[in-house]
């Protein structure tokens, strides 16, 4: 039964898969090549997905799948933002539109090596790596996204490294003025007993045309790493950005990371899975989300137990205004030799606006017996209380409801360690609640 | 753990009771369905032609229809031509219980549901469905006295058509989903209630389902109305006889509850569940839907759910009425191989509408447990209220426990709130109770008892008792 959807912009890529493969500038390995020829059958099937697919049930990409995009091509960049954070002490490296820009980014500290496409493609290493974590037979756009990315990196953190400064990936997109479509990848490889912090934003600045990103991240997290990312969008209107993470967590590994979404970013779709492969891994998710006009924002989260004694923790918080659509869709899975897990998942939303809408579905598949799982997911408002009792020290309505706004997401981004990486969310949590907008509810 | 196995296995092997079956002469209908076999128990039932062009305007609907696929477990293989639709015990309309099969009372009693003493004891006015069509109708005069109709569905077509034909497929419309249109187009007989204005109903209405003739999907049809100001509690219990072919139950239940009208449903179910390798067992295919459709109407589901190879059914209220209210009270019990995917939708419609869901899983065996549920704040459904609870309890590693929640919020007055949590009986609890001499065996009927206990507590004084009971057969031999 086909329930996809083919449009115009559909047939394009149908029709432009085999011209692009020829105008790749390196040589790939016939494993990807096959690869890529797998997933481009897979999506020639299933076409984009539709709200008849289960998980994309609440989000419609019909508008976001302009007629007139267009794969993107080479551009200029010597003019770009690179959106460094100042006041964060990092190493920063640019990607534009998923390309490597050295002449924009700093040099490594030891431990870290980065791997540009060209790199990654003469490293016989990552051969069986590239597109073999992520792989699923009905994910349209993961498979969409293996079977066109021309750019791909690596990051890899040494065995035993503690790389002490954050490394700021900075993934930033050109303004162009037509409508195009940028897919491309990276890879994350955190070596046995290393421990470093990835800051991912994605950022361009104000668009004319829509830009479509599918970026696809692969990551694996071997024997006792500690891994924090941090992935913070700050596209702007008319950006439309998704996402698929598939985290591989070996013995003892730590993974942390927030999933940060206060930009005006169009349609924002997250799929976040992180497969524990071995015993006593820890996972802790958080996620902030603000959406104001008619911003639409999915988090899709898997988390898959398929080993005993793994903690997981998920926060996700947002708040709702206007015509906005957010979607939380978390699936925890235990398997059944996965006894001892701990998984705890919650979701709160406040929903201030009569026309926005959200979708909640904390999900709990379980298999094994000798667990302890949770689930909570709220959707309501603001304490009348709380309000009251800020207008009673003198504070005016509209600052005291911004305030109890700013407390509720600051609960998710005080857990970020950093201090001035958390400065930097706050003044985008602080920059989105100033719009003008916001006076109402 | 060695334990553990021993009593895993003495609870997996326990036999089903009440399984027996019950030789009476049927008059059944060859296996297959087409417009024949509608217009054939159509016409059997001396049914209106409306009724007859309702039946074959769903078939035409339920054979372009394709099997769902959303569900957490395979669809069983079902052959719908397989099945034979009309069975009836040939003994008809008998005016008084002496009239009725002794052996039927016979099985009865095996059940402990003697009509008699149901009458003499409890009061309880009992409407025995045995395979399609009503053999025994109880208190019906007492019932009349005071404007209740309480009679099987098909005497209702036939002395209240007015009523039928304005609320049938209301609630539940026979292109709902695919045992709904099937239902609708073969459905042989059932019950309906009329509780008229400012009425309350001082009896509970009950009514014992059971499959009896060999290969005879039962497709019952209950519709209920509580008209303005009237409060009814009904019950509804099913036990079925051994068997070792699959038996399809497709039941579909409407309840309609008008201004300031209470309805409190309250179902025990124990169909044959299978052997402990899951062979036989009864498909429970059931749509529930109440309305609550009137200002300040409330409507009540409890259920009680322990028998079954597969239990597939989402007792719904929608809210439409403002002040309108919705409850959802729920265990089941899955032990060997058999599923239970259950839950049930809220929809808010109306304003300041509340909905309260309490689910209680209890997985054993190899069976899978699933809670799907919805919860629906429409934009015009304002200071709306939702609060839903749904725990699952785990006994042996081979089971499997899913929540399914989808909830959605769309104004911004309304407050929804969902939690989950998914264990097993903690060990310092059994240990407890060890030390104040309890066995485990006992200790874990007694946490599972407690466990429960919220929801049992909503039951009616006379489905408690059978509720409580039911809940120890199937943990007879015990778990640790």
């Amino acid at each position: 039964m086909k329930q996809g959807l083919y449009n115009n912009f559909y047939k394009y890529l149908v029709d432009s898969f085999d011209k692009k493969q020829a105008a790749l500038t390196y040589i790939e390995s016939a494993n990807l090549t096959e690869k890529r020829n797998e997933a481009f059958s897979i999506f020639k099937e299933l076409g984009f997905p539709t709200r008849k697919y289960e998980e994309w049930k609440f989000t419609s990409l019909a508008a976001a799948l302009k007629d007139e995009l267009q794969l993107m091509i080479e551009h200029d960049h010597s003019l770009i933002n690179t959106n460094r954070i100042h006041s964060l002490d990092a190493v920063h490296l640019v990607l534009v539109n998923g390309r490597f820009a050295p002449e924009l980014s700093d040099v490594l500290p030891e431990g870290i090596t980065f791997y540009d496409t060209q790199a990654t493609m003469a490293e016989i290493r990552f051969e069986d790596k590239i597109s073999t974590l992520a792989t699923e037979d009905d994910a349209p756009m993961l498979a969409l996204n293996t079977a066109f990315f021309t750019e791909v990196s690596v990051l890899e953190i040494a065995a035993h490294a503690i790389v002490e400064k954050p490394i700021h990936v900075s993934h930033v997109f050109t303004v162009n003025d037509i409508a195009e479509f940028v897919p491309y990848r990276m890879l994350v490889i955190a070596e046995k007993h290393s421990e470093a912090t990835i800051i991912e934003t994605f950022h361009s600045d104000s668009l004319v045309h829509p830009l479509f990103v599918s970026y696809v991240c692969e990551q694996e997290i071997h024997e006792s790493a500690i891994l924090n990312t941090h992935m913070i969008n700050t596209l702007p209107e008319n950006a439309y950005f998704v996402q698929h993470r598939e985290v591989f967590q070996y013995r003892n590994s730590v993974l942390n990371n927030s999933n940060i979404a206060l930009s005006d970013v169009t349609l924002l779709r997250n799929d976040l899975n992180f497969q524990l492969k071995d015993v006593g891994t820890e996972t802790n998710l958080i996620g902030a989300y603000i959406l104001t006009g008619d911003q639409h924002v999915d988090n899709h989260t898997l988390v898959d137990h398929q080993s005993p004694n793994c903690n997981t923790n998920e926060v996700y918080k947002g708040i709702l205004l206007d015509t906005s659509h957010a979607v939380f869709n978390g699936k925890v899975f235990v398997r059944p030799d996965a006894q001892k897990t701990n998984a705890f998942q919650q979701n709160n939303n406040l929903l201030l606006s009569d026309q926005a809408t959200v979708n909640s579905k904390p999900q709990l598949e379980i298999f094994a017996d000798d667990v302890k799982c949770s689930h909570g997911s709220t959707i309501g408002q603001m304490n009348e209380d709380a309000l009251f009792y800020l207008q009673t020290r003198g504070i005016g309505e509209e600052a005291a409801r911004k305030l109890i706004m700013q407390s509720f997401i600051f609960d998710v981004i005080s857990k970020i360690k950093i201090e001035s990486l958390q400065d930097y969310v706050s003044d985008l949590l602080n920059k989105k609640l100033n719009t003008e907008n916001l006076t109402v509810a | 753990m060695s334990k553990d196995q021993e009593l895993l296995e003495e609870l997996a092997n326990s036999e089903y009771e009440y399984g027996f079956s019950t030789n009476i002469d049927t008059e059944i209908l060859p296996p297959g369905l087409n417009e024949d076999t509608v217009r054939f128990i159509s016409a059997k039932k001396n049914e209106p032609v409306w009724l007859l062009e309702y039946r074959l305007k769903a078939l035409k609907h339920f054979l372009t229809m394709e099997t769902p696929d959303w569900q957490n477990f395979n669809f069983p293989d079902l052959n719908f031509q397989d099945i034979s639709y009309y069975a009836a015990p040939k003994k008809k309309a008998l005016a008084s219980l002496d009239e009725v099969d002794p052996e039927l009372l016979e099985t009865f009693a095996k059940l402990g549901i003697s009509l008699d003493e149901q009458k003499m004891l409890s009061g309880v006015a009992v409407d025995v469905v045995f395979d399609s069509v009503s053999v025994g109708t109880s208190f019906k005069g007492k019932l009349a006295e005071i404007g209740v109709i309480f009679c099987s569905f098909g005497e209702a077509v036939q002395n209240h058509p007015e009523l039928v034909k304005k609320y049938l497929g209301t609630v539940v419309p026979a292109t709902d989903n695919l045992f709904a249109a099937l239902n609708a187009a073969v459905f042989s007989d059932g019950s309906f209630a009329y509780i008229p204005k400012g009425v309350r109903c001082p009896m509970e209405l009950s009514t014992y389902f059971r499959i009896n003739a060999m290969n005879s999907g039962q497709f019952e049809r209950t519709l209920l109305i509580a008209d303005e100001g009237s409060y009814v509690s009904y019950l509804e219990g099913c036990t079925a006889p051994r068997r070792d072919e699959n038996q399809l139950h497709a039941a579909v239940v409407e309840l309609i509850a008008l201004d300031d009208a209470e309805i409190k449903y309250s179902t025990v179910q124990n169909w044959y569940p299978g052997d402990k390798d899951g062979k036989g067992g009864v498909y429970n295919f059931v749509t529930k839907r109440a309305i609550a459709k009137g200002r300040n109407s409330k409507i009540s589901w409890t259920q009680v759910e322990t028998g079954s190879a597969i239990t597939w059914k989402y007792p719904s209220v929608i809210l439409k009425g403002d002040h309108s209210s919705g409850e959802f009270y729920s265990v089941a019990l899955t032990r060997n191989r058999q599923i239970a995917d259950t839950g049930t939708k809220m929809i808010h419609l109306g304003k300041n509408t509340r909905s309260r869901i309490i689910s209680k899983g209890i997985s054993a065996g190899h069976s899978h447990n699933s809670y799907r549920g919805l919860v629906s704040i429409n934009a015009g459904a304002t200071n709306s209220r939702n609060f839903t609870q749904c725990d699952s309890l785990l006994i042996g590693d081979k089971c499997g426990a899913h929540t399914f929640p989808y909830i959605e919020g769309k104004n911004s007055s309304s407050i929804v709130e969902h939690e989950a949590t998914t264990s097993k009986i903690a060990e310092d609890q059994i240990f407890y109770l060890n030390q104040r001499g309890i066995d485990n065996e006992k200790a874990v009927a007694l946490i599972v008892n407690g466990y429960a206990r919220e929801v049992l507590n909503k039951l009616p004084m006379e489905f408690a008792v059978e509720a409580q009971k039911l809940l120890a057969i199937s943990l007879d031999g015990s778990v640790g």
